[in-house]
């Protein structure tokens, strides 16, 4: 007599490799992602990098200059995508991601006067990507002031 | 009674082992790949770091006077008067608080710490598989009673074998960029 695997037992074979191969795929589809994640972040980090010291650089430069860049008192919003001396364009960058190669990150700069006269600035730097249908953020915040 | 596999069955069974192999390794491969580079543009970014904070910490707390060359002494001074400035260069001295020289000077792909008690060598601040590019350092004063300050920036990136970090594949290609200005404390 010859000896064959019935229907149920070739379908639930099947049914237990299908879920494992499945299993294993997700699994590595995630941790594809939060590697592609985690690069981004390191260039976004750097780049957040560069954009605080290039405001320490503005400051260093000449603080009476500096703080005439918020005269709002609430905050002003600068897009610095590119560090030209004339601090890139006024207002959020929105959708324009033009920053690294290839070009995928936006770098916003907030920046705030406190005290009268100004003696403390506070600058927020955010660098944002698109991660598929997301948007991610790495934000540094610094407090430059007048003395130090 | 007949035992063994069919030719068919065997067949099948090849053809089956044959699509998912090469699935499997192009996975495997793109996961690798991804984990390179991850792991070099993290190296980069810490020999980065490294040496972005070594120099503004050194520059920062040690620097008395800035000279443009060797031997350090007056006739080399740069940056001390008004509206002083100086052009961006590979390499720039400092005297410190105790009259003992220091500098870093950039050649070929390394960035080197040089000081009097180095006594004829010099410590580089960057590994073998990590290249610095575009060096460039630079001093400028406004007034005479303000502190100097000193600017400089580089780029890092990871040796690929070829001239430049260049290489065939654009993915391939990590490279970060670094610069800062530096006000003196101790000048």
């Amino acid at each position: 007599m010859k000896k064959s695997f019935s229907l149920v037992e070739v379908l639930v074979f099947i049914t237990v490799l299908g879920l494992f191969f499945t299993a294993a795929m997700s699994v590595t589809t995630f941790n594809l992602q939060s590697m592609k994640i985690q690069e981004h972040k390191i260039l976004a980090t750097r780049f957040a990098e560069e954009g605080i010291e290039w405001v320490k650089d503005e400051k260093e430069t000449d603080w009476s200059i500096f703080i005439l860049h918020d005269t709002s008192g609430t905050g002003t919003t600068y897009c610095l995508n590119s560090l030209d001396d004339d601090w890139g364009t006024l207002g959020n960058c929105g959708e324009s991601y033009t920053l690294g190669s290839p070009a995928f990150f936006s770098r916003n700069l907030l920046i705030k006067n406190g005290g009268s006269p100004v003696d403390q600035v506070d600058a927020t730097i955010t660098v944002s990507w698109k991660e598929g249908a997301d948007i991610k953020n790495v934000q540094i915040k610094s407090v430059f002031k007048l003395l130090e | 009674m007949k035992k063994g596999f069919t030719l068919i069955e065997t067949i099948v069974v090849i053809a089956v082992i044959g699509i998912t192999l090469p699935i499997l390794f192009a996975i495997i491969l793109t996961l690798m790949r991804q984990q390179l580079k991850i792991n070099r543009l993290s190296e980069i970014k810490r020999e980065g770091d490294y040496i972005s904070s070594a120099l503004e910490n050194t520059i920062r707390d040690r620097v008395f006077s800035i000279h443009s060359g060797l031997p350090v002494n007056d006739s080399t001074k740069i940056c001390e008067g008004a509206l002083s400035f100086s052009n961006p260069s590979t390499s720039l001295y400092f005297l410190d608080k105790n009259r003992n020289w220091f500098g870093y000077q950039f050649s070929g792909n390394t960035l080197a710490s040089e000081s009097a008690d180095l006594v004829n060598t010099s410590i580089s601040l960057n590994s073998s598989k990590i290249f610095v590019s575009n060096f460039s350092i630079s001093c400028s004063r406004n007034t005479v009673y303000s502190a100097q300050s000193i600017q400089f920036s580089f780029d890092v990136c990871y040796d690929t074998g070829l001239p430049d970090c260049a290489s065939t594949r654009p993915e391939e290609i990590t490279s970060l960029h670094y610069q800062s200005r530096i006000k003196l404390r101790n000048y």
